[in-house]
């Protein structure tokens, strides 16, 4: 039953909390911005959306972190999220710097 | 993680919740009394007199704007403040004086005046931080910059909400928890507590640690704010102006012509007819005794569930309403406002009030519970499997003697110190603090140096003591004991005593339990250790 702890599991639940928390913190702060590209209101009112909602998305990327079978897929899943995210921030940024 | 879903969570679950538990546990506890802010403050406040007939709100304005109209006919502003529902105990009027040609800061005076005559009455309050301090350190903790603080809370309620989310999923049952008590069967009996505090009070704990989250959410994820608008102070309140809106009504300057002001009385009838009687709570009158004198009427906190803003404004002169002020949010802006408003519960009424209190209680509870399960499981498998006790094990025994018993005893030991330290010391609002926490310490101390079974039993009795001894220590420290509380219908004061006895208690039953319990562990123990012992005799 009780699995074995060596020190590749201990690195694996440590990659796994630093995902959690570094990864799940960046990808809402991405989150954040993207909501003010995406959704059809005002500045403040896609902010406020964001930021109101954006514990949620966070609890499920913790959940996901230590759901998935290794620590690699738990990074994996995040950087999917990150790419589409950043780009999206991105070409926002840019936009506003050249308007 | 582990084999399947449930099990990762249940690892995760267990994991999140001991880390922060001793911290949410207390943050539970102080946020929970943060229901009674106001009725603490009224008890940590005995030096003012008691006022036994409010009589009615006209009747309070008409007494304040006397006393104004003598007293301050020039200030550019004054506040009266009406006894009323749970904002204040006293009629209090405040004015500010008009900005004087030399500059500087305007002056603010205050003074208390007897609901029934209107006269002034003086005295001297003894330096306290109340309700307000004690309620506070659920996010502000103590002796911590605020700003980090509030980084600590955020983390820990972050943690908070993952370990909800993943309980829920552990639980097969959640609807049959509701009805699943099995006592008397030690770990599975604390299991179906802790499950049947969870499940019962679910909505609230949900509902109060994510609008925990809306409070700090941009200290705690500045980077979009930042990029946006930039950095610096100006660059926030423009942020925060368009995010959250506080809006207020638009009043005139004073136009620099005296007028005679009108009769406020006469605007609460107006007030009350609009609003319905009982609701108002404060009045606001700008440049009283010119042309432009405007009269801003403010609701009771119980009157919404989002943040009373709405304000009747009067001219001055006609007391004519010109303005029922209803401010409107955009819909992200209302879900702001009502989440906090549910976190802070101010709209609620008494029997709410209850309510919330009891599920806060609960949610203290099922934290606890949560932190004793993990020790004893862990125990139990260790002791069943012969092996020793390591040091975790016993490090988390005796942590959660020091946090479940011993914060509450802290938090008796700051009522305590009100009543005790000298009325005149100086710094004397720390040291009720100061107090608080020094016990706290020697709490969490005690059971380190002594036998923690003996000690749990012991700092229950004196949880019980410090309690129940408080209506006592009032008693003879005040004139606002239950002898002169009770007679004198003074419930807020006399509820505060009885709530105190009540706690004192609950506290008392608890010791005894666990007193037996420990009694009845060791005589079934030993037959088992002799048991055990005797083929390795042979």
């Amino acid at each position: 039953m009780k699995p074995v702890v060596d020190a590749a599991y201990r690195w694996s639940v440590v990659s796994r909390i630093v995902a959690a928390a570094l990864g799940g913190y960046l990808i809402v702060s991405l989150l954040h911005m993207a909501f003010i590209v995406v959704l059809p209101a005002e500045l403040h009112q896609s902010l406020l959306f964001a930021s109101q909602t954006g514990y949620l998305y966070w609890t499920g990327l913790i959940i996901w972190c230590f759901a998935t079978r290794s620590a690699t897929r738990a990074w994996v899943g995040l950087a999917v999220l990150a790419v589409p995210l950043i780009a999206i921030d991105a070409w926002y940024l840019l936009q506003r710097s050249v308007a | 993680m582990k084999q399947g879903i449930r099990q990762s969570m249940s690892w995760l679950h267990i994991w999140l919740g001991l880390i922060i538990g001793w911290i949410l546990y207390f943050v539970y506890l102080t946020g929970t009394l943060g229901y009674l802010d106001k009725e603490i403050d009224y008890w940590m406040a005995p030096d003012r007199p008691y006022f036994a007939d409010a009589g009615t709100p006209q009747h309070q304005a008409e007494l304040a704007q006397r006393y104004l109209q003598q007293n301050a006919p020039e200030a550019s502003r004054w506040n009266i403040q009406l006894i009323g529902g749970r904002e204040a105990p006293s009629l209090n009027v405040s004015w500010t004086d008009a900005a004087r040609a030399g500059g500087g800061p305007p002056v603010q005076h205050s003074q208390t005046l007897d609901p029934a005559t209107g006269a002034p009455v003086d005295y001297s309050a003894r330096a306290s931080g109340g309700g307000q301090v004690l309620y506070k350190m659920h996010y502000q903790l103590a002796y911590i910059p605020y700003d980090q603080a509030i980084l600590i809370i955020m983390v820990c309620t972050l943690v908070m909400f993952a370990a909800m989310v993943t309980g829920i999923i552990v639980h097969k049952n959640i609807f049959k928890d509701f009805f699943t008590f099995r006592p008397g069967k030690g770990q599975r009996s604390w299991l179906d507590g802790h499950n049947f505090l969870s499940v019962t009070a679910l909505p609230f704990h949900l509902v109060i640690t994510y609008s925990g989250f809306l409070f700090f959410t941009y200290q705690f994820m500045p980077s979009v704010p930042h990029l946006l608008y930039g950095e610096g102070r100006q660059a926030g309140l423009e942020f925060y102006q368009g995010t959250y809106g506080y809006p207020t009504p638009e009043l005139p300057r004073a136009a620099g012509t005296a007028a005679p002001l009108g009769s406020l009385a006469a605007m609460l009838d107006i007030a009350d007819a609009t609003w319905g009687r009982g609701v108002l709570s404060s009045i606001e009158v700008r440049s009283p005794g010119d042309a432009n004198a405007r009269v801003v009427v403010s609701p009771q906190e119980t009157v919404s569930i989002d943040f009373p803003e709405n304000k009747l404004v009067f001219d001055g002169g006609s007391g004519k309403l010109l303005e029922d002020f209803r401010p409107v949010h955009h819909v992200p802006g209302t879900t702001d406002h009502v989440m906090k408003g549910l976190h802070k519960g101010l709209f609620a009424n008494w029997f709410l009030r209850v309510l919330f209190i009891f599920m806060g209680v609960g949610g203290t509870a099922m934290i606890g519970t949560g932190l004793l399960l993990w020790a004893n499981g862990r125990r139990t498998r260790l002791e069943a499997a012969g092996q020793p006790v390591h040091f975790g094990i016993w490090l988390v025994d005796r942590l959660n003697v020091g946090a479940i018993i011993g914060m509450p005893v802290a938090i008796a030991a700051y009522f305590w110190a009100n009543r005790l330290l000298p009325v005149e010391m100086a710094a004397r609002a720390s040291w009720e603090v100061h107090a608080m926490y020094l016990t706290m310490a020697a709490m969490f101390a005690w059971p380190m140096v002594r036998p923690v079974g003996q000690v749990r039993v012991q700092m229950l009795w004196l949880c019980a003591a410090a309690y129940a001894l408080l209506p006592v220590v009032n008693m003879f420290t005040t004139a606002r004991g239950l002898n002169h509380s009770l007679p004198q219908g003074d419930w807020l004061m006399a509820g505060f005593d009885l709530a105190a006895l009540g706690c004192g208690g609950v506290a008392a039953i608890c010791a005894i339990k666990v007193s037996r319990s420990m009694a009845h562990a060791t005589t079934r123990r030993r037959p088992k250790a002799a048991a055990l012992a005797e083929p390795a005799a042979t």
